[in-house]
Order: C-alpha cells, then sequence, then structure tokens
C-alpha cells in the first residue's frame, strides 16, 4: 500500500473562515476542501487518502456534534478536529467522549492546529494500516471453505483436534487436514496467530 | 402739580399675588398688571406698564410724568388697603378688597382730585362765572353808546358758557350776578336796584331766559358726562374681560407648557427604558456577538499564519502572501463592521427623521440571531419584499422592535414542544397600510390571557423575562405612527406583526 498524500476536509459555514484555513493549510503543504454544510461533506467523493476533517460545532442544519454520531453510526470512520467559537464543557465533553480528537476555540493558532491535524492523521493512517490488514485477514478468511471456517471457528477457541471431531462429527484425522489448510490458507505461522486473525475479524465494539 | 387731562383708573381684580388695573385717557386704553408686595407696588411707578407693547406710545402721548402722577395714586391707595390688613379669604374677593380699601370702581369724577384740591376747583368755577359775567358786563356797558337800548345777550352767553364750564351752581351764580348787575346798571331807573313799572316785564324776561340758559347748558353738561362715565364703565367692564381672558389664555399656555414638558420628561424617560432593554436584550446575545466577532477574527488569525508561511517558503510565495494579506485587510474590516453594528445597538442616540431601510435592519438582525437559533437548532428564514420603500423614523428603535419581536420568538419556540422549530420574518408594502414588518413564529403560542395582557408593561409569560419588550416595542411604533399587534399563526405558535406609514404620508 503506497503512502497517499494526507487531505484535510473543513466544514465551516462561514466562507471566510474556509477560505482562510484552507489557505493557512495549503501554505503549510497539504491539500484541503471545504464544505459550508454536513450535507454536502456527506455528498462529495471522498479520495482514499489518510484524512482528518475540521468540522465547525455550530452548523445549520445538522450541527457539528451530532454529525459526528450520523458519521460514526454510517461506518464512515474519519478522525474529526472540532473548532467553535465558544467551546463550553459539556460541548467539548460530549465531542471527546465521541471520540474526537480535539476541540480548537476560535480563532485558534498554528500550532495548535497543525499539531491536532497530524495526531488526528497518524490515527487515522493506524486506523486505515488496520483497516488494511483486516481486510487482507477477511479476503484470506473468506477464501476458506465452510467446513474449513467451522474448524477455524473452534480452533480459535482452544479445543483440540478430538474434541473438534467430536463435535462436527466427523474424524480426528479430517479435522487435522482441514487444519493445516486453514493455517496455510490464513498464512498462520502459529495457532497464537490465527488467534489474532481471527480476533481482528469479529466486529469492533464502540469506543 | 402735575397737569392730569382726562384719566379714569379702575381696579380690575386684585388676587392673591397679582393685581390688574385699567386706566383709560383720551387716548388709549390700558391695562396693567403686577406682583402684590411693596415692591410691586413701587414698581408701579412707570414700570407696571412695561411689558405692554403700547407702553411706549402711551408714555410719549401723556408724558411720563402725567403717568407716573397716576401710578402713584393707585400706589398709595394699594398701599393703604395692604396696611390695613386682610384676611387671607379676603384677597381673593376682588370686591371685598375694593369696599373695604375704599377703592370703588374709580373713574374720572371721584379719581378727579383729592379734598384739598376740590376746595380750590369751587373757587375756579364761580370765579369763572364772576370774571365771565364781569367781561359781559364791560363789554355791554362799551355798547350801550352805539345801540339806542341795553344789549343784554352777552349775559346769556356769560351764564351758559359758566354754566357749562362749572356746573349748575356756577351757572346759577352767573344767573344771579347778571341780574344784579343788569338791574343797577341797564334797567332804568340807571344806576339802582329799583325797577320801574315799565321795565318789570322786560326785566322779568330776561331772569327767566337766563334761567333757562343757565339750565339748558347745565342740563347738556351733566348728560355729556353721563355719557362719558357710561363709556368709561363700559370700556372697565372691557378691560376687566379681556384681563380676564388673557388671565385664562396665560394658564393654557402654562398648562400647555406643563403638558409639553411633562411629554418630553416621559419621551424621555422612555428613551432611557429603551435604551435599558435594548442593552439587556444585547446581554442575552452576547454569545451570538462573540461569535459574530469570532468568525472574521478567525479569518484573520489563519490567514496571518498562512501569510507567515507563504513568505518563509523557499523561495518566498509573494503572490500569495500578497492574496492573504487582501482577505487580512476584508475580513478585519468585516470584523470592524460587525462591532459599529454592535455599538448601534447599544447606542443611547436617536435620530428620529433618518430614512430606513427595513429589509436591511432585519437582515443585519439576522446575522446576530442567526447563531443563536443554531444554537438551539431553530430555522430563521426571511420572505422579504423585493422594493420595500423606506420608513422614515429613527433606525436603532424600529431595529429594536424587530429584535424584541424576533427574540421573542426564539424564546416560544424553546417553551413550545412542537416538532418544526422556525422563525420567518416577512416585509410586505401596499398601498393603504405601508410597510408591514410581520414575524411568525411556531412557538408556544398565546392565551387567551396573554394576548389580552401582552402589551402590557411588566407582563411577562417567560420565567426570567422583565415585561418590557413588548411594551417598549408598541411605544416605539405608535410613536412612528403605525400599529403593533398579535394574532395566532394557524398550526400553532403566533404571528407578531407591525406596520409603519410610507415616507410621504409619515409627513403629513
Amino acid at each position: 500500500m503506497t503512502e497517499a498524500q494526507p487531505f484535510i476536509f473543513v466544514v465551516d459555514d462561514d466562507s471566510a473562515v474556509r477560505e482562510a484555513v484552507g489557505n493557512l493549510l495549503e501554505s503549510v503543504g497539504f491539500r484541503s476542501q471545504s464544505f459550508a454544510s454536513a450535507d454536502e461533506f456527506l455528498r462529495a467523493c471522498r479520495p482514499d487518502a489518510p484524512s482528518c476533517l475540521l468540522l465547525d460545532i455550530r452548523l445549520p442544519g445538522v450541527n457539528g456534534l451530532d454529525f459526528q454520531e450520523v458519521l460514526e453510526k454510517s461506518g464512515v470512520r474519519i478522525p474529526i478536529v472540532f473548532i467553535t467559537a465558544h467551546g463550553d464543557v459539556p460541548m467539548t465533553t460530549r465531542a471527546m467522549k465521541a471520540g474526537a480528537v480535539d476541540v480548537l476555540t476560535k480563532p485558534f493558532q498554528k500550532d495548535e492546529l497543525l499539531t491536532a491535524i497530524r495526531h488526528a492523521l497518524d490515527l487515522d493512517n493506524a486506523a486505515r494500516a488496520e483497516e488494511a490488514e483486516v481486510s487482507k485477514v477477511r479476503a484470506r478468511y473468506e477464501s476458506l471453505t465452510n467446513r474449513e471456517r467451522e474448524v477455524m471457528d473452534l480452533v480459535v477457541t482452544g479445543l483440540m483436534s478430538r474434541q473438534i471431531a467430536m463435535q462436527l462429527g466427523i474424524t480426528e484425522i479430517t479435522v487435522k487436514v482441514h487444519r493445516s489448510r486453514v493455517m496455510a490458507k490464513m498464512e498462520a505461522a502459529s495457532l497464537l496467530e490465527l488467534v489474532r486473525m481471527s480476533e481482528r475479524l469479529k466486529p469492533k465494539p464502540r469506543r | 402739580m402735575y397737569k392730569v387731562s382726562n384719566h379714569s383708573i379702575a381696579i380690575v381684580s386684585i388676587e392673591t399675588t397679582n393685581w390688574t388695573i385699567a386706566l383709560r385717557t383720551d387716548k388709549f386704553l390700558q391695562l396693567g398688571q403686577g406682583v402684590c408686595t411693596s415692591r410691586a407696588l413701587f414698581r408701579l411707578d412707570g414700570q407696571a406698564w412695561a411689558n405692554t407693547p403700547d407702553d411706549l406710545r402711551y408714555r410719549q402721548a401723556l408724558g411720563s410724568r402725567a403717568m407716573k402722577l397716576d401710578a402713584t395714586r393707585v400706589a398709595w391707595k394699594l398701599a393703604a388697603h395692604e396696611s390695613r390688613g386682610f384676611s387671607g379669604s379676603d384677597r381673593n374677593d376682588s370686591s371685598a378688597i375694593t369696599k373695604r380699601a375704599g377703592l370703588t370702581k374709580l373713574n374720572a369724577t371721584n379719581l378727579k382730585d383729592p379734598p384739598v384740591k376740590a376746595a380750590h376747583s369751587l373757587l375756579r368755577r364761580y370765579g369763572t362765572a364772576i370774571v365771565l359775567v364781569g367781561l359781559a358786563f364791560a363789554l355791554t356797558f362799551i355798547l350801550r353808546y352805539f345801540f339806542p337800548y341795553p344789549v343784554l345777550f352777552l349775559f346769556f352767553a356769560a351764564v351758559m358758557v359758566s354754566a357749562w364750564l362749572g356746573g349748575t351752581g356756577a351757572g346759577l351764580f352767573a344767573v344771579l350776578l347778571s341780574t344784579l348787575v343788569t338791574d343797577y346798571y341797564f334797567v332804568p331807573p340807571f344806576n339802582s336796584f329799583v325797577i320801574d313799572a315799565r321795565s318789570i316785564s322786560y326785566f322779568g324776561a330776561f331772569v327767566v331766559c337766563a334761567l333757562v340758559a343757565s339750565w339748558v347748558s347745565a342740563s347738556k353738561r351733566k348728560t355729556e358726562e353721563a355719557l362719558r362715565e357710561a363709556r368709561d364703565q363700559l370700556e372697565i367692564r372691557v378691560a376687566e374681560r379681556t384681563a380676564a381672558l388673557e388671565k385664562s389664555n396665560a394658564d393654557l399656555r402654562r398648562t400647555m407648557r406643563d403638558h409639553e414638558e411633562g411629554q418630553q420628561t416621559l419621551r424621555q424617560s422612555q428613551a432611557e427604558l429603551a435604551h435599558l432593554a435594548r442593552a439587556l436584550t444585547m446581554g442575552e446575545l452576547t454569545s451570538s456577538i462573540a461569535h459574530e466577532m469570532n468568525q472574521p477574527l478567525t479569518a484573520v488569525v489563519s490567514h496571518g499564519h498562512a501569510c507567515f508561511e507563504w513568505l518563509s517558503a523557499d523561495p518566498p510565495d509573494i503572490a500569495r502572501a500578497r492574496q492573504t494579506v487582501t482577505s487580512i485587510i476584508r475580513d478585519g474590516t468585516r470584523a470592524g463592521q460587525v462591532l459599529k453594528r454592535i455599538r448601534a445597538l447599544f447606542s443611547k442616540q436617536t435620530h428620529p427623521g433618518d430614512m430606513v431601510e427595513m429589509n436591511e435592519v432585519i437582515l443585519e438582525l439576522m446575522v446576530f440571531l442567526r447563531d443563536e437559533a443554531l444554537r438551539h437548532q431553530i430555522e430563521l428564514s426571511a420572505d422579504l419584499a423585493p422594493t420595500l420603500a423606506p420608513a422614515k423614523g429613527d433606525r436603532i428603535q424600529l431595529q429594536q422592535v424587530v429584535l424584541n419581536l424576533m427574540m421573542n420568538a426564539l424564546d416560544a419556540i424553546q417553551m413550545g414542544t412542537g416538532e418544526a422549530k422556525r422563525i420567518v420574518v416577512r416585509t410586505s408594502l401596499n398601498a393603504a397600510e405601508g410597510i408591514r414588518i410581520s414575524v411568525e413564529d411556531t412557538g408556544i403560542g398565546l392565551s387567551a390571557e396573554s394576548a389580552a395582557r401582552i402589551f402590557d408593561p411588566f407582563f411577562t409569560t417567560k420565567p426570567d423575562g422583565i415585561g418590557m419588550g413588548l411594551s417598549i416595542s408598541r411605544s416605539i411604533v405608535e410613536s412612528h405612527r403605525g400599529r403593533l399587534w398579535a394574532d395566532p399563526r394557524a398550526g400553532g405558535g403566533s404571528i407578531f406583526q407591525f406596520t409603519l406609514p410610507l415616507h410621504h404620508e409619515a409627513e403629513k
């Protein structure tokens, strides 16, 4: 996977602020795109690159905090840095609890903004790497036959081959064959590695 | 001492604090007014008339010395009645005062001479009769040498003139003298009071004629005097009425001035109250105002950092830096304008004669309230007539009315439970009522009880309201000759609207 150039999205209903933040980001070498509302952002197609979202809390239509939930629910995972003219404590708490990277109070300084953005991009990079890994494992998992998947699911719970054979009603020899095929297809060097892969395949709990 | 021609002076009224006198001369009827103090009496000496426009002409006509005499007399009498002391109740009753002071309607006859002068006058009247009869005698005596019969008609002339000048007494005195002189010198036998038998009828006719002449002359004189007096009385009554009218006029003017002053004070305190209410409302809007200030500031700071980066690049990107500075200037200017608008809203000054574009006023307020509405997820929109004539009035006050209505709408929505949260501000124009501005909300609406009292001062439906907003708004709208009222909105909520007359109508 190639390291794409990071991309910053800005959502603020004030055109002057959008323009200024865009200019600042451009001056330090970030690519950016601005939107006047959350809807506009949703409708736009986003490049496949490490990215983060600079989101104004107070927006016409859906406000920033609600939009954060909308994104979370629809499975769009993008680190969010909130910007607000008057961040009060409950608002900030809610944003941070929901997983925001930072809440910046307008007018913010360049360093604050860049620190938050870099942090967000690091998070996104890690997440993207994780996601890439998971999708690789998932592809391998998809290549297994139904019986092999059954065997794998039982293996990772720590059952012995004999116990698996009894549960599935097949011979121990057959289980062992399936098991070695699973190890090969999943490219797992050890049982421990297979267990980790299986963990990754499970749906993530909400943060 | 002073020669005073025919004057009459009358006390028209003496009240607790003021006196009025009327002075009539051959040419003028003059009213004098003053204050009942000893100093005012002193001021009578030529000064009391100073505030009447005819004063100068009067003085020129009579000479200030003549006026001084009259004034002194009045002053003397007033002083006399003051020194006798009056009870409070008397003071308001001018007839009681004049009676006790011996000052009943003064006119030419009873003002003419003080007692000492009366004796002089008597002497003069009878002296005149003697002189006239003497003159007639001398002429007749001389004429005797030219005519065979004595010419006695000159005595008739003397009698008539004496009766005319001196009245009945002087006339009869002249008749007596003439009779004696004629009997002695001109009725045979001459130089004796004896009358011979032939001359009795002649002499008798003379005496009768003299008596008749005296009587005719004196009564004519009396009639003239009576007429004159009647005229004086009439003029004095006119003067009294005039004085009363002038007094009620002055009272009316004073009342009007008091009223005007009251209005002025009221307007001033209303303006101060409105300013206070404005400041309070602005206080509620601080976070919105802060937001409005913050946006351009954020842009300026970000652009500033960007500009620094463009200049620090190697090679520096001058074009981008220049472009950025342009943006900084634009955003900084915007921040300044926001501040200016806020200051205007806080301003205490009023400019009642401005031409106010109501659409502009509304859009300006929308900027402030947009953030407030966003915070409560209320949709705020405007539906403005594209060509709205300007209203004539005070921009800040009218803005305050719209602000009040919009703030109320925001509060009403927050107090309500409706799904729709919407405020629409509309403007429209029609020939009949002029400009109409309406603020429509989907809020809690008005109960019948609230609807009846909502414009009363200190009536509020808000938990933390002071109940002045609508009351102030209504008085502002009414002072612009408009009307402010509230209606329920179909489907929940309420509509507050007000009208403003078109500019050319406002001038009428």
